[in-house]
């Protein structure tokens, strides 16, 4: 594992990728800083970075989209599986190694609220709790890329891809929220997660009956339960969704509160998506 | 030492793998043959544990690659089929990475890369990215990473590849230096390659195992009782002479340099010494008997032999996608043949005879047109195996 994060974060560094994401993370926390603090004379750094979460949309994807999918496309995964080192090794030395590099640039950003303090009052549990949850934000978001990358043959199916996921997990809110009372969209829901546990039947055993089979028997449950009851369905999408709220999360820590069921919240789900990426390479070896 | 056993590979319901057992002990090179696609590849992933079998084992110094791969796989140096390097990276950054991946000491990475370096004379590209690197150089940094660590177990999967003449014979040099006290498993199309190198032979085809020996008895099990006679006389007086004895099974003429002589290649009964049988007929029939010696095939000749065999016994198999892929292996070569026909009498006369020996046993003893029948009967075989291989898609599909 630590033959595999070296190396990661040397390739970070040799090319232009580690500098120019650091560079890029900097520059925009700058601006609004300038913007946000320096300008309207406010000490409250920790809005800043609600306003910077979007910048994930596009760091996200660079720091993991080449991590698996390229190792797959040079061949170089049969270095590694056949070496002495564990899958879970391997995933974890290139999960930390991305982590790593968005922690250095998260820790060049302490500069703004250090200048802050000189001139005004820091609100300082609200910027640490900010830190933290903005890293825990950053290192789920780095999970699921690496698991996406894991998936993808190569590094621009990754990188959309992950754009498309990283956006989805930050407007599942709004989606939902808007529609969530609605029981047909619940239903209709329900049918979208039946169909791709088919799709996942179908990916595993590439038998075609199997799956189709597997999805009428969850459609005639799903319909069955919907008129004998409904009230099932009300605000299901929106409980399911509530699992990959991960803003909401990240707000609490924003407002300084240092929730514990946030920490285990991220652990977890970072858990879960490294566990799934272990799968994906692990079942590679019996396809 | 490895041992395998009962190794299955199915992908769908195609089978890559079928039943392969085998062991190699420590101080021998084990080559394996086969046509593209035959499994090979699949067989070395599956020893190093890159991919799983279906079922079946395979143990590297008594330890099982699924129960406990750390232990195994540090014992393994594997050389993929495509270099597994990584092009921006310097060769040396490379190969302390792969020195760090297997657990080498710290203290010993230094010595240990400038030895390897030097041996597989990549000393002066250490510096280099290694996608600046010919691909030859790429081959020799692939073996490099191979050695790192000192495996005791080598598994090298075309190992020669890309590499200039000099560089080849070096490199065979070097595996078989290795081999004394290492247990290696080689694969390559190049048959003079692994009879130079390997103490043992392995045909694999269609994912079966077809022969299994060492490069010498494997082409003695197969060509006995086959002699190459050279007998002076008449030339159609001695070809129909041999011929007409019913102890002879084939009878094939071979180009000759000497005038007013005839070279035979003859095929007698198992049960009978052939030799007798050859020297009655000639004094029976005023013909004197300059040569008379065992002929041995030789490596490729066994291999066509035997990957034909067994095609032929089993044709209606599901194996369409195998059929597809060796097929068209062979009828290049015969094509080549063919055209050179034309222009090198000599060198096609022997090849095209060599094809009628393994393809058919009723010759006609025309002299003249031997070649040409002989061209003519292989395309004749060739075509309607293609018909057979069509229909047998048609009958899946």
């Amino acid at each position: 594992m630590k033959a595999i994060y070296k190396r990661e974060i040397k390739m970070y560094f040799n090319s232009m990728i580690g500098y120019v994401f650091i560079a890029f993370f900097v520059l925009i926390t700058a601006i609004y800083f300038s913007i946000q603090n320096i300008l309207q004379m406010s000490p409250d750094f920790q809005n800043v970075f609600s306003s910077v979460i979007m910048m994930f949309l596009i760091l996200g994807p660079m720091l993991t989209m080449r991590l698996l999918s390229e190792e797959k496309k040079q061949k170089t995964d049969q270095l590694l599986l056949t070496s002495p080192v564990s899958v879970p090794g391997i995933v974890l030395g290139k999960y930390f190694a991305a982590v790593t590099v968005f922690l250095i640039s998260l820790l060049i950003t302490i500069i703004f609220p250090i200048i802050i303090s000189f001139y005004g009052t820091l609100a300082t549990a609200q910027i640490i709790g900010s830190y933290v949850g903005f890293f825990l934000l950053g290192s789920a978001f780095i999970a699921v890329g690496l698991w996406i990358s894991s998936i993808a043959d190569n590094q621009i199916v990754s990188a959309v891809a992950t754009f498309v996921a990283i956006f989805l997990l930050l407007m599942v809110k709004t989606i939902v929220s808007a529609a969530s009372g609605n029981q047909s969209f619940s239903l209709m829901f329900a049918g979208i997660l039946a169909f791709l546990v088919a799709l996942y039947v179908y990916s595993n055993t590439k038998n075609s009956e199997v799956s189709i089979i597997v999805f009428i028997a969850e459609a005639a449950v799903i319909l069955v339960l919907f008129f004998l009851k409904r009230g099932l369905f009300i605000g299901f999408a929106g409980k399911f969704a509530e699992m990959f709220e991960v803003l909401t999360r990240f707000n609490n820590f924003a407002m300084g509160l240092f929730d514990i069921a946030s920490v285990v919240y991220f652990v977890s789900f970072i858990s879960v998506f490294l566990y799934f990426t272990i799968r994906v390479v692990e079942k590679r070896r019996w396809s | 030492m490895i041992e395998i056993k009962h190794l299955v590979k199915n992908y769908g319901k195609y089978q890559a793998v079928n039943d392969i057992s085998f062991k190699v002990e420590t101080g021998e090179v084990l080559g394996f043959l086969g046509p593209n696609g035959a499994g090979k590849s699949t067989t070395m992933n599956i020893i190093t544990g890159y991919i799983s079998a279906t079922s079946g084992e395979v143990l590297i110094d008594g330890f099982d690659i699924l129960k406990n791969p750390k232990e195994a796989k540090k014992r393994i140096g594997y050389l993929p089929e495509i270099p597994p390097v990584y092009p921006d990276m310097s060769v040396d950054e490379y190969l302390h990475f792969v020195a760090e991946l297997k657990g080498v000491k710290k203290a010993e990475i230094k010595p240990m890369l400038a030895d390897i370096k030097e041996r597989i004379k990549i000393s002066h590209v250490s510096g280099k990215l290694i996608k600046n690197l010919s691909k030859g150089y790429r081959q020799r940094v692939g073996l490099a990473q191979a050695l790192v660590g000192y495996p005791e177990v080598l598994i090298l999967d075309e190992p020669t590849v890309g590499l200039d003449p000099k560089q080849i014979i070096e490199i065979r040099d070097f595996i078989k230096e290795l081999g004394k006290n290492h247990t290696i498993i080689l694969s390559s199309h190049i048959l003079s390659e692994v009879s130079a190198v390997c103490d043992h032979v392995m045909i694999i085809n269609r994912g079966v195992l077809v022969a299994s020996d060492t490069p010498d008895r494997l082409s003695e099990s197969l060509s006995q009782n086959r002699f190459r006679a050279r007998i002076k006389g008449e030339r159609e007086a001695v070809v129909s002479a041999f011929k007409v004895n019913e102890n002879i099974v084939s009878v094939t003429e071979n180009e000759t340099n000497e005038d007013g002589t005839v070279d035979l290649v003859i095929e007698g009964n198992k049960d009978r010494d052939t030799r007798e049988d050859i020297f009655d007929t000639a004094v029976s029939n005023g013909f004197k008997l300059l040569l008379l010696k065992s002929e041995k095939l030789s490596l490729e000749e066994v291999f066509l032999q035997v990957t034909e065999m067994d095609a032929a016994d089993m044709p209606d198999e599901a194996q369409g996608e195998q059929q597809d892929s060796d097929t068209p292996d062979f009828e290049i070569d015969e094509d080549e043949s063919n055209s050179e026909t034309e222009e090198n009498t000599e060198v096609t006369e022997e090849t095209a005879s060599d094809e009628n020996t393994e393809t058919s046993e009723d010759e006609t003893a025309d002299t003249e047109d031997t070649t040409d029948t002989a061209a003519a009967e292989t395309n004749a075989d060739e075509d309607s195996d293609e018909i057979k291989s069509n229909e047998n898609e048609k009958e899946r599909e």
